[in-house]
């Protein structure tokens, strides 16, 4: 359903077909905000958003719309998230220091930073890491590092260095092309402002906007105040708000994968620990 | 029943002749949200559909109308199994950069789902779910069973007295609702319209002996 087909069944709701008691205006502005409510309370709504970093960037924007971080991948690998704080007691030089990420962490409010800072290079003389080692080889001869790799010369016009991993004694990745940064996160839909928008919901959830709607407009003190029909929408918002909470784990949607797993009754947490805790 | 037939039942019910205080373009209004209502929260109806992959895409939009996978296959012949992201995360950190024949089934968004590993082949994504009806007009039948269709009349005179604010007469018919909707959600699980022949299709979630042994007397 668009916003128009919306409005005009909460007119029919409210009996208010000639915007005597609500304006169009307060209808869409409830609309709005159960919109938005039902992504904070539901987290129902992701999406992706990639970008590529620059070398010796250590911040960058978030998505304007992003509401919660569910993950963060630097050339498809998941990292994970800390604070400045555990960062500061892992690494007393994370805010400067340079390589591949390992961890993320939120700068300020808007924006997302990385440690170390995202940091590679073509030039296969100038990479440095603390990661590893580098070993020089010079044209045409096969060498063993002091870690016991043997490295064959692949460049036979000049010297070239490899990057050895401190620990495991093997050759790694050379890090030559800009890091590819996937968030994956929560998003606060497009607010409706014409009446052929949509819901950024599933069909069914654009019910749960009228109720929204609904409930806010009875609530209201003044004409056309009742509880009993506040009370009413409100009870059928919170049931969609929970089902689609249940529906929209990631793991529910999915078959049930167990012969006892029967669907439950969306939005209890008993049924929800016996459906992924059996 | 037609859509028309069951709104007339409705108007009879609220006692309205003609048009009165509600027209008929309003009560199919009434009655699309309550047949949405219903099919949702019984997930009663429930079909097949096919979206072809091309090699690597990975990523698919699911059918509109989807409400939960009943099963979903590769290719006819493979069961992808449902994981979440933050499974698959824990277990396995670079499980997006896996190429080959898809095993599992991950839904993101309410729209979306990834498969893992991404299909390094073309390839077919059947889908058995359950679905949400598209709206009806008035010369439409419900597509689901008669004996359910009871539960719409209640849910349509329900809301017209909340409208009119007759909340004895309101909470009357929306109980009946409930009661009637609880009924055919219980029923239309599956299998559960065939005798009980199998231990695991008895209808409760969790198996209470009185409660199961109740519905079975009833039948």
């Amino acid at each position: 359903m668009n916003w128009g087909t919306i409005r005009d069944l909460a007119q029919v709701k409210l009996q208010d077909s000639g915007n005597k008691i609500w304006t169009d205006a307060q209808l869409l502005k409830w609309a709005n905000e159960s919109l938005s409510d039902l992504i904070i309370g539901s987290e129902g709504n992701t999406k992706y958003f990639r970008f590529e970093g620059e070398s010796g960037t250590r911040a960058y924007d978030l998505p304007e719309d992003l509401y919660e971080i569910r993950s963060v991948r630097v050339n498809g690998r998941k990292i994970f998230g800390k604070t400045s704080e555990e960062l500061e007691d892992l690494d007393r030089t994370y805010l400067v220091a340079l390589g591949r990420p390992d961890w993320y962490y939120l700068d300020g409010i808007n924006q997302i930073a990385f440690h170390k800072i995202p940091s590679w290079t073509d030039s296969k003389t100038t990479f440095d890491s603390e990661l590893g080692v580098l070993v020089n080889v010079d044209d045409d001869f096969e060498v063993s590092s002091e870690f016991g790799v043997t490295t064959e010369i692949l460049d036979d016009s000049g010297s070239e260095r490899y990057l050895v991993h401190p620990l495991e004694g093997a050759v790694i990745d050379w890090d030559s092309e800009p890091y590819v940064i996937d968030i994956f996160y929560s998003y606060k839909p497009a607010s409706m402002s014409l009446d052929t928008d949509t819901p950024d919901l599933p069909g069914y959830m654009h019910y749960a906007v009228l109720y929204g709607c609904l409930k806010e407009a009875f609530a209201r003190d003044g004409q056309g105040q009742d509880e009993n029909a506040a009370e009413f929408y409100t009870q059928r918002y919170k049931e969609l708000e929970k089902e689609f909470f249940g529906r929209s784990r990631e793991f529910d949607r999915g078959q049930d994968q167990m012969i006892s797993m029967q669907p439950p009754s969306w939005g209890s947490d008993q049924d929800w620990r016996i459906r992924v805790f059996p | 029943m037609t859509v028309q037939e069951i709104i007339d039942r409705a108007k009879d019910d609220f006692d309205q002749t003609g048009d009165g205080t509600f027209s008929d373009t309003q009560l199919l209004a009434i009655f699309n949200e309550g047949y949405t209502d219903l099919c949702r929260n019984t997930e009663m109806l429930d079909k097949q559909s096919e979206v072809t992959m091309s090699a690597l895409d990975g990523v698919l939009t699911i059918p509109s109308d989807f409400l939960h996978a009943r099963q979903t296959r590769w290719s006819y012949n493979t069961q992808l199994y449902a994981k979440s992201h933050r499974i698959l995360d824990y277990d396995q950190r670079d499980w997006k950069n896996e190429v080959g024949t898809p095993e599992y089934s991950v839904y993101f968004n309410f729209d979306q789902m990834r498969l893992k590993p991404i299909n390094s082949a073309a390839g077919t994504v059947t889908f058995r779910y359950t679905y949400i009806p598209a709206d009806l007009t008035v010369s439409d039948s419900p597509a689901i069973p008669l004996v359910y269709q009871e539960a719409l009349v209640d849910f349509i005179v329900a809301q017209m007295f909340v409208i009119v604010k007759e909340y004895n007469n309101a909470n009357a018919y929306w109980g009946n609702y409930l009661k009637r909707r609880a009924r055919a959600k219980r029923q239309s699980r599956d299998g559960q319209r065939t005798p009980d022949t199998l231990t695991t299709q008895r209808p409760v979630n969790v198996f209470s002996y009185p409660k199961w042994d109740q519905g079975y007397r009833t039948k």
